[in-house]
């Protein structure tokens, strides 16, 4: 991993030097995290005690019912909110607002609507302080934003804006925006929850296959879909409605880097999935 | 200019003539004199027609004579009016030409409108992204805003004299005032969105605003820059009030102490064919910007 890193603040020297020395150390450490929200003088607990280590290179699940706090916690993690007791290292170093090692894709695919998709992509990589660079100049960038949209099959749409494309594109477009970044930490919030199940199965397949290559990668994904969170995951954490805590962690039983075709009809992943409802539907209601 | 105005209305999409023009299969029995007003007010040539009846009904009342106890020489007319014209675009007005008058205007209301914009918008950031400098300075732009320019004028001649610093000031100040509500608007209502990828890309607060805030706000921006350059070139009669020597409202200003009522008139008309003009330059430039509003 060659860091050519802008030093711009002490909180960017800090992860640099963490990096350098803690490769042992857990990408992201959740401890003791609670969440309590004050609206109109009452208080509301978001979140119960969480406690999670995710090492480096997986990649890992949050699913749980509508309103359970998956959100907050992503958030927590990303640093656009403060726990209210315990706190997160991110590769070590405490997080203390947004750091650039995470590359957060939210709900909404959030385009720039004023660019159009070549720029939104380039935007974080060219723009953005603090990153892990693996490109050399302006010209290397570029060239590397054009793979990475023929990866996700939007070389032809590079001239076209926002509100001319799909929202599947759009969602396409937000990947390869944060894939660019080359952030060591994803954060994906619900990221194809607004999308049909063909386009989000195509996505599924999409994400599989560039994850294949790009072993170091830690990726925290928020979803309520249990298949979803199967397919794209090593361990999936379960959690139950608000206030959330983790009820389970699994293991999922597949190999990686993992092939979507053979994912998507293993018997194993079907048994889980059941697992995981059953530990869940208690707490629906409807 | 009626033609131009019905332009201006399919560029900003204010234009609901072709969704209302009347289906006479989907609309209930209506009598034929009311279906002729529907189809009339709502053709595009409309405002055209208008304009041509005022026109002809104010030439009828002029020659006729309906006017009692007015001299039709105070009144004008649309033939007295239309000769001011051609006479003042030949031979201009008191020796300087009609093009002079107007570019002596014109650059007034450009160069102050560039200085009050250009103030506006760093300061109207400034006041967006700065809670503490909107609360300092928003009572002060807010008593000053409602204020009529022409109520300056004394204090501004007291000031700068009667040189053209003065009008200049003056157009500014208005164009300023209008102006940095837009871009406070603006930069007020950046959707948390954007500002959420802005700090999770760790973008410096320079780029943030360069990159982010600017293109958010610019919808808002635009329609204040658009307030703020009608505004001043409204105000340009009141500060050519200031001992000016050229000017179109120099030229409305001097005719009418002379009782050439029909110059007053050519005078206006420029000056509101202008301000449609500028309009529809703004129109234009917005279509081209902010192509991805509300999309």
């Amino acid at each position: 991993m060659t860091s050519e890193v802008t030093v711009g603040s002490h909180d960017v020297n800090a992860v640099k030097n963490a990096l350098a020395s803690t490769d042992a150390l857990p990408a992201v450490d959740v401890s003791g995290v609670t969440k309590t929200f004050v609206i109109k003088r009452q208080t509301r607990p978001a979140l119960g005690e969480i406690n999670m280590s995710i090492p480096a290179g997986r990649v890992i699940s949050i699913v749980g019912p509508t309103g359970c706090g998956k959100t907050t916690l992503l958030n927590i993690i990303g640093g656009f909110e403060r726990p209210t007791e315990g706190t997160v290292r991110v590769r070590g170093v405490t997080v203390n607002g947004p750091s650039p090692e995470c590359g957060y894709v939210f709900q909404e695919a959030n385009l720039f609507p004023w660019l159009d998709v070549f720029s939104n992509v380039i935007f974080a990589a060219r723009y953005g302080h603090g990153l892990r660079k693996d490109w050399s100049d302006e010209k290397h960038l570029r060239a590397k934003v054009d793979q990475y949209l023929e990866n996700v099959g939007l070389a032809d749409a590079r001239k076209l804006y926002p509100y001319q494309i799909s929202g599947g594109m759009r969602a396409r477009a937000a990947l390869a925006r944060v894939l660019v970044a080359n952030t060591s930490v994803l954060l994906l919030d619900e990221p194809f929850s607004s999308l049909d199940a063909l386009t989000r199965a195509a996505l599924h397949r999409l994400l599989l296959g560039e994850l294949a290559e790009d072993v170091d990668r830690t990726i925290v994904l928020i979803t309520h879909d249990i298949e979803e969170a199967l397919i794209l995951s090593h361990e999936v954490y379960v959690m139950s409605p608000s206030p959330g805590t983790i009820l389970e962690r699994y293991d999922v039983p597949l190999g990686w880097p993992r092939d979507y075709d053979e994912a998507v009809v293993d018997a194993r992943l079907t048994a889980q999935k059941k697992l995981i409802l059953d530990r869940l539907l208690p707490y629906i209601r409807i | 200019m009626p033609g131009t105005a019905a332009s201006i209305d399919q560029l900003t999409g204010h234009n609901m003539a072709p969704d209302t023009v009347p289906d006479p299969k989907g609309q209930p029995p209506a009598s034929s004199g009311k279906r002729l007003l529907s189809l009339l007010i709502n053709s595009p040539a409309y405002p055209a027609l208008l304009v041509i009846a005022a026109i002809c009904i104010w030439q009828f009342v002029v020659a006729k004579g309906l006017v009692p106890g007015v001299p039709t020489r105070y009144i004008g007319s649309p033939t007295g009016t239309w000769d001011a014209f051609v006479h003042l675009a030949n031979k201009g007005y008191l020796g300087s030409s009609l093009w002079q008058e107007v570019s002596a205007s014109l650059i007034r209301v450009l160069l102050g409108f560039a200085i009050g914009a250009g103030i506006a918008i760093p300061f109207g950031m400034a006041m967006g992204m700065y809670p503490s400098v909107g609360k300092l300075f928003g009572p002060i732009f807010s008593f000053l805003r409602p204020i009529p320019a022409l109520a300056f004028i004394p204090v501004v001649i007291i000031w700068f004299g009667i040189g053209q610093t003065g009008r200049i000031f003056v157009i500014a100040t208005t164009a300023f005032l209008y102006a940095v509500l837009g871009v406070l608007g603006g930069v007020q209502h950046v959707p948390q969105a954007y500002l959420r990828a802005a700090r999770n890309y760790h973008l410096s607060r320079r780029r943030t605003l360069l990159y982010v805030v600017l293109p958010a706000a610019l919808p808002e921006i635009m329609v204040g820059l658009r307030t703020g350059m009608a505004l001043a070139w409204a105000v340009v009669v009141a500060a050519e009030l200031i001992a000016a020597q050229h000017g179109l409202g120099y030229m409305i200003e001097n005719a009418s102490t002379f009782f050439e009522v029909n110059v007053v008139y050519v005078g206006i008309a420029i000056i509101g064919a202008i301000g449609v003009l500028i309009e529809l330059g703004f129109a234009l430039a917005s279509k081209r910007l902010l192509h991805w509003v509300g999309r």
